[in-house]
């Protein structure tokens, strides 16, 4: 086993999050256009709802294949979205020195998820699962809906767009710009980590995968 | 700028449906009229309004009531078509202006700029704008009446009366400044009621902020099939009006956040390092 | 167009007051008589949403009387007499019969030596006791006539059941017409095969035939098929639903139209028999853009006695859904 590198993610979380992101991410400009009155032309002659439909359709599919393929996995990662304690309260008071003035010392060792990737993990499912079921009768169900239904299901796939778009927002900041997430990219990209950033950035989870996997 | 409408006196009209094909007519809306060409095949479900509802075709058309009291028969016919209402629903969740509030008072409508989404569709406590869609690719676009105001074929801006209006033979439909339709319907209704029509009423007077196309009638609204109160979908006042403005809140406030801390932790880092 | 069937004074260029102004030696000229004084010069009736155009008139001002002339609203012939003959209806001192509906009374203070209040009266004459002339001008002695000489089947008018008829002439021992031109007697329905009544008659978006409206696309838009209109209670009757495809036939043929189901028709008592009433609409014909039963093919072939004129507004059917 490679000394200087532990496994974070393996080859099939990470195609699922990237195809998902691509999917999201399209979804979410071509959502954006209805959103800002300015972006409007954009989405003339119904451009930008071809694109979302063919989006959504990969939104929606791509985690249900993986759930085919790795159902027992797919259950433990979701579990861990439900999965809080004080220990979450321990992250959150901690956050704040954490994120704005690197006070490492004050953070409690954090899981595989820390209490802030839980949150957005807890997000994506729940929000996505909005996005799901608003998206498609919005699609299909509109002949058959009350006036009143309709609007109120764009209500809520608007919701679901605001929360998660500013989640998603964070969540690439944190990825990609944070001065201290020096290897959240390659977290993802190439799904290793440094022993080094496991033991800081996740340090329960190290001592538990060094166990195991010592043994 | 004077704001403009049309008066639709019910007790006047004759429902010849001159309004209806004079419409057609003038805004070239004959994809669907049955020729031997389209195929479309011409068909009575058992009543005089034909089409049977409102399409992307059909802008305007007249509905015919036959109502019974105490014996007495009567038959009611309404104009059915775009509201032009003050405050719409329509312009309210039009996510590319599209529809818009004419400087005339009406709403005015650039169908080049629709985006299929459907909103104005739910919004409109009238149920007005039809659209064509196709289901798996979401292609679409609606159509209403637009007050003859459609580009390229305006007849209000260059000072005609709409179509429908300089058909009508009795002059049930006329077209004017909205004070004055609103002191001339104020007045017939007064007549009617004077006549014994008690219940006579001037619609859209005020109801959703004022419409632009006013009605003369001899009952209440209800018998004419209109509804007594419509209003703006509470849904899109929660959406449009509650939402959206939080919405770019959360959106700036999570920006602008983003980029103090980036600030605050290089510095931090910078510090820890030296 | 209006103008030129109103009539023009040639001498002076300005439209015909009425026909009275109208020569027969080139000075005048007028498409037709009748309508002189329909479009008149815009000084003469400046109200009009088309100055002078009497026939644009919509003003519901039923003064002085109100018993629903309205003379204000368009324009009738012949000079806007709504009612003719109708110095029949005063006293020989110009005053109404009736006080609760004058349709015309003599005003004594009217202009310079009195007029008529009301209607425009017919022939310009004063009441009877100042030396008026009979109302029925065109009659040559200004009667009317309960005597017609020279009619088929006159001289005295008769009430006559049409012949084809559910119930026997409750007026008259003499159930039809007996100079009614009748071609084809085999063809007579009896009302026991036949029990309803039908008549035959118009839409505002077709005409006649159809053979030139059944081409316009848009007028076959609004309204595309024949139908026959009939009560609620001749549709429960039958199980006939709004929109069904009903038969009606007669003796001499049938026709498929769609049904019309309306509170507009309801069945009639006649000599203590229930009738019902159906209607069908008869623009129709196999030839155009839209096609359909030719109401025609149930009319009976009766000539009035006089005119020849068919009798095709009342006959016998039977209706039955399709």
């Amino acid at each position: 086993m490679n000394q200087d590198k532990v496994e974070k993610y393996r080859a099939p979380i990470r195609i699922l999050h990237w195809v998902h992101t691509v999917a999201f991410v399209t979804l979410f400009f071509t959502g954006l256009v209805l959103f800002v009155p300015q972006l409007g032309f954009l989405a003339q002659d119904s451009w930008t709802r071809v694109i979302h439909r063919i989006a959504a359709v990969v939104f929606i599919i791509a985690p249900l294949i993986y759930l085919t393929l790795d159902f027992k996995g797919a259950v433990r990662g979701v579990k861990m979205a439900f999965t809080w304690s004080g220990e979450d309260l321990g992250w959150l008071k901690a956050a704040p020195g954490y994120y704005f003035f690197g006070n490492e010392k004050g953070m409690p060792p954090q899981g595989s998820l820390n209490t802030g990737q839980k949150l957005w993990w807890f997000i994506v499912i729940v929000f996505g699962v909005v996005f799901a079921i608003t998206g498609l009768l919005l699609w299909f169900g509109r002949a058959a809906l009350s006036a009143q239904a309709v609007l109120w299901l764009i209500f809520w796939h608007d919701v679901a767009f605001i929360v998660s778009g500013a989640m998603l927002l964070l969540h690439v900041y944190l990825g990609v710009l944070h001065p201290m997430m020096t290897e959240s990219w390659s977290a993802m990209a190439s799904g290793k980590i440094s022993r080094e950033y496991a033991r800081t950035h996740h340090g329960k989870w190290y001592a538990e995968i060094s166990k195991s996997r010592e043994s | 700028m004077a704001e403009k409408a049309i008066l639709y006196d019910a007790t006047r009209c004759t429902a010849c449906r001159g309004c209806q094909v004079a419409c057609k007519q003038w805004n070239e809306n004959d994809e669907y009229i049955p020729t031997v060409e389209n195929g479309v095949p011409a068909k009575n479900t058992g009543s005089y309004e034909n089409p049977p509802d409102l399409s992307p075709s059909t802008w305007l058309k007249m509905e015919f009531r036959e109502v019974e009291t105490d014996g007495n028969l009567r038959w009611l016919f309404t104009r059915r078509a775009c509201m032009h209402c003050t405050d719409a629903g329509c312009v309210k969740v039009c996510p590319s202006g599209a529809l818009y509030h004419d400087a005339l008072g009406f709403v005015g409508y650039n169908k080049d700029l629709c985006t299929g989404c459907g909103y104005c569709i739910e919004a409109c406590p009238f149920d007005v704008p039809r659209y064509t869609s196709n289901v798996l690719t979401g292609i679409a676009r609606m159509d209403k009446c637009t007050f003859c105001t459609t580009a390229g074929l305006n007849r209000i801006v260059e000072g005609y009366e709409p179509a429908c209006v300089k058909t009508c033979p009795p002059d049930a439909l006329i077209y004017g400044d909205r004070d004055e339709l609103l002191a001339i319907g104020r007045q017939r209704v007064e007549v009617l009621k004077a006549k014994g029509k008690s219940n006579a009423y001037l619609y859209g007077e005020r109801e959703m902020g004022g419409l632009h196309v006013m009605y003369v009638l001899d009952d209440s609204p209800a018998v004419y099939g209109l509804p007594a109160a419509p209003e703006v979908p509470a849904a899109t006042v929660a959406w449009q009006d509650v939402i959206q403005p939080l919405g770019w809140v959360v959106g700036g406030a999570t920006i602008v956040g983003l980029g103090v801390n980036y600030i605050v932790a290089r510095a931090n880092a910078h510090k820890e390092e030296k | 167009m209006a103008k030129e069937i109103n009539g023009y004074d040639l001498t002076t260029g300005k439209l015909a007051a009425s026909f009275a102004g109208l020569r027969a030696d080139g000075t005048t000229s007028s498409g037709n008589w009748l309508y002189c004084n329909s479009y008149v010069e815009p000084e003469a009736e400046p109200d009009a949403p088309i100055p002078g155009n009497r026939a644009s008139l919509r003003n519901l001002d039923d003064s002085p009387f109100n018993i629903g002339l309205h003379p204000k609203w368009a324009w009738c012939w012949p000079v806007n007499r709504r009612i003719i003959y109708n110095r029949a209806s005063v006293d020989l001192d110009g005053n109404p019969w009736d006080a609760e509906h004058p349709v015309i009374k003599w005003n004594p203070l009217k202009g310079a030596t009195g007029g008529w209040d009301g209607d425009i009266a017919d022939g310009p004459a004063v009441p009877m006791n100042k030396g008026g002339y009979y109302p029925f001008i065109m009659k040559p002695e200004g009667h009317a006539r309960f005597f017609g000489p020279g009619l088929a089947d006159g001289p005295f008018p008769e009430h006559y059941e049409p012949w084809e008829t559910p119930v026997a002439n409750a007026v008259s021992g003499q159930q039809n017409n007996p100079a009614f031109k009748i071609w084809s007697p085999q063809e007579q329905g009896a009302p026991d095969k036949y029990p309803i009544v039908c008549s035959t008659y118009r839409v505002c978006e077709h005409w006649q035939g159809g053979q030139m409206t059944r081409n316009m696309p848009w007028v076959i838009e609004a309204q595309p098929e024949p139908f026959c209109e009939m009560s609620e209670e001749l549709a429960a009757e039958k199980g006939i639903a709004n929109g069904d495809k009903v038969v009606v036939e007669s003796a001499r043929g049938k026709v498929e139209v769609v049904a019309l189901v309306t509170k507009r028709f309801k069945p009639f008592q006649m000599n203590g028999t229930r009738v019902h009433q159906v209607g069908v609409i008869w623009h129709w014909g196999y030839t155009g853009l839209s096609t359909g039963d030719s109401a025609n093919v149930l009319t009976p072939h009766v000539g009035d006695a006089n005119t020849m004129i068919p009798e095709y507004k009342a006959f016998l059917v039977d209706v039955r859904k399709a």
